[in-house]
């Protein structure tokens, strides 16, 4: 072969013929077969070569499989759903930790028999949460003996039903606030006693409450109707004072109602009067029927001892 | 080699872009590739195992042709750069080839037998030669590759195949000088001409 013909060749391999090349590189295919002959076979090494190369590569690619193949199988499109699911998971249950009120996590952790005797779940109840208190606040004999009959005309027994309805619902729902904080367990102890009638109990325990807790008028309120209920009206006077009771107290009708009963077992009949006048003249409230009917009943009575 | 595609997956979770693609094949980087294989290779079987009855087999072949068919692209300077993301371009490949693999199966499943016996016999012969002789072909001009030695091999799949330059062949392959890469190209090129010469019948 001549070198002029290899080194067109070697060009037309390359890829690099000039134009003037490819002329002459179609003119020697024409008129020469050997010449065609050698193209056809450059043609057929480039195409083994390139046959060649796509096996290779696909082999490589083979082997990527097998290593890829023995990964557990993985979901790239769902991977970002995780990466939001799990971290807020997280969160969520930080927040229920951090801020679930205690009383609540406790009922959580409790068993189902337990919950029963649970306050929260007490408070939720329909029945009245002290059927049996009114009758231990009937009076003494003594009492009997320092009141005026036309009280005992009235229905007492309602009266105080009504009282401790009232009062359970109000008074503890609006306590359950303060079982957020860290003392939670001693009043939750505390308002379980009152719960349960142990008002020995709640008189006893009151000095172990925390002092934000004790200070508060609503423990205070409870407090009293414990003294009320074991007739010890002195202990409920001095636990108030009545001159610092402004009319933007919230439980100023609360406490003006203990104060009326008080004096009432005490059998001062003027005191008592003037309380549930005040309580009669809070209107809305759900005492304010009671006290007017006490109010009548107490006029009436000073006004035949006066008569008399 | 796979470890450096398992090291860049581990360094880098997202998927290889375009650019970085083109660029590090035209650089002539290897792991590239693979990487391009091993980012999209589930994906791409998931989708179209959706849209295609096909085995998993049939759709992993018809991905590594689409990948190959992007690196020829991309070593023969037709692709430069990509409007679209790296992923709709295989993707866009690989339906094609997809579509193709279809029409051939549908063919298989189209043509009735009673049609195949109608044909005649020098008919039927005639066909089968056809097939046999671009099978044939292929086969012959693979088993003169394989005859060369592995260096040669080599030398000529990255100098025809990859497209690298003397240089970068002698980087690689630890030559001294490109001209002696030159030279013993021409050499394993002249060895497998006469091979593929010795190989193949004469024509008639």
């Amino acid at each position: 072969m001549k070198e002029s013909d290899r080194i067109l060749l070697d060009k037309y391999f390359d890829g690099s013929l000039s134009p003037e090349e490819e002329v002459l590189f179609a003119q020697r295919i024409a008129e020469d077969p050997l010449f065609e002959a050698e193209v056809e076979l450059l043609n057929n090494a480039r195409q083994a070569i390139i046959i060649g190369g796509r096996d290779a590569l696909q082999a490589r690619f083979k082997a990527i499989d097998k290593q890829l193949d023995q990964k557990p199988p993985s979901f790239p499109g769902r991977k970002w759903i995780w990466m939001i699911v799990l971290p807020t998971l997280f969160v969520f249950s930080l927040c229920l930790y951090f801020f679930l009120p205690p009383l609540s996590r406790q009922q959580l952790s409790k068993p189902v028999q337990q919950q029963k005797d649970s306050l929260g779940d007490t408070i939720s109840t329909s029945k009245p949460l002290l059927p049996a208190t009114f009758q231990d606040t009937i009076p003494t004999q003594k009492e009997k003996k320092a009141l005026p009959k036309q009280v005992y005309a009235l229905d007492v027994n309602a009266l105080m039903k009504t009282h401790f309805s009232a009062y359970s619902d109000d008074v503890i729902e609006g306590l359950k606030d303060q079982t957020r904080s860290d003392s939670a367990n001693v009043l939750q102890t505390w308002l379980k006693a009152y719960v349960a009638r142990d008002y020995k109990s709640v008189i006893a325990n009151y000095t172990k409450l925390p002092d934000k807790a004790a200070r508060a008028d609503k423990t205070r309120v409870i407090l009293g109707n414990a003294y009320l209920v074991t007739h010890e009206p002195d202990k409920v006077m001095a636990l108030f004072d009545p001159e610092a009771i402004t009319t933007d107290n919230k439980l100023a009708t609360e406490i003006y109602w203990l104060l009326g009963w008080a004096w009432l077992q005490k059998g001062k009949q003027t005191q008592s009067l003037a309380y549930f006048k005040k309580v009669s003249e809070d209107t809305g409230n759900l005492r304010q029927a009671s006290a007017l009917k006490l109010v009548d009943t107490l006029s009436k009575a000073n006004r035949d001892a006066s008569g008399q | 080699m796979f470890q450096t595609y398992f090291s860049l997956d581990k360094s880098n979770n997202s998927k290889i872009g375009a650019t970085q693609a083109i660029e590090g094949i035209q650089k002539g980087d290897n792991s590239v590739i693979e990487r391009i294989y091993a980012d999209f290779r589930n994906d791409f079987i998931h989708w179209a195992g959706k849209r295609f009855p096909f085995e998993k087999e049939d759709l992993r072949d018809i991905f590594q042709q689409t990948v190959c068919i992007f690196y020829e692209k991309v070593v023969s300077g037709k692709i430069q750069s990509l409007d679209c993301a790296l992923g709709t371009y295989l993707y866009a490949v690989g339906f094609n080839g997809l579509r193709a693999h279809s029409r051939k199966m549908k063919k298989i499943d189209l043509v009735p037998p009673e049609e195949l016996s109608s044909l005649s016999a020098q008919t039927l012969h005639e066909s089968e030669l056809t097939f046999d002789e671009e099978e044939e072909e292929k086969a012959i001009l693979r088993k003169a590759l394989d005859q060369l030695p592995e260096n040669c091999r080599n030398l000529l799949i990255m100098a025809v195949y990859d497209r690298l330059s003397n240089e970068q062949i002698m980087v690689k392959m630890g030559y001294q000088s490109k001209a002696t890469v030159a030279v013993t190209k021409t050499k394993c090129l002249s060895k497998l001409t006469s091979i593929i010469k010795n190989m193949k019948p004469p024509k008639s």
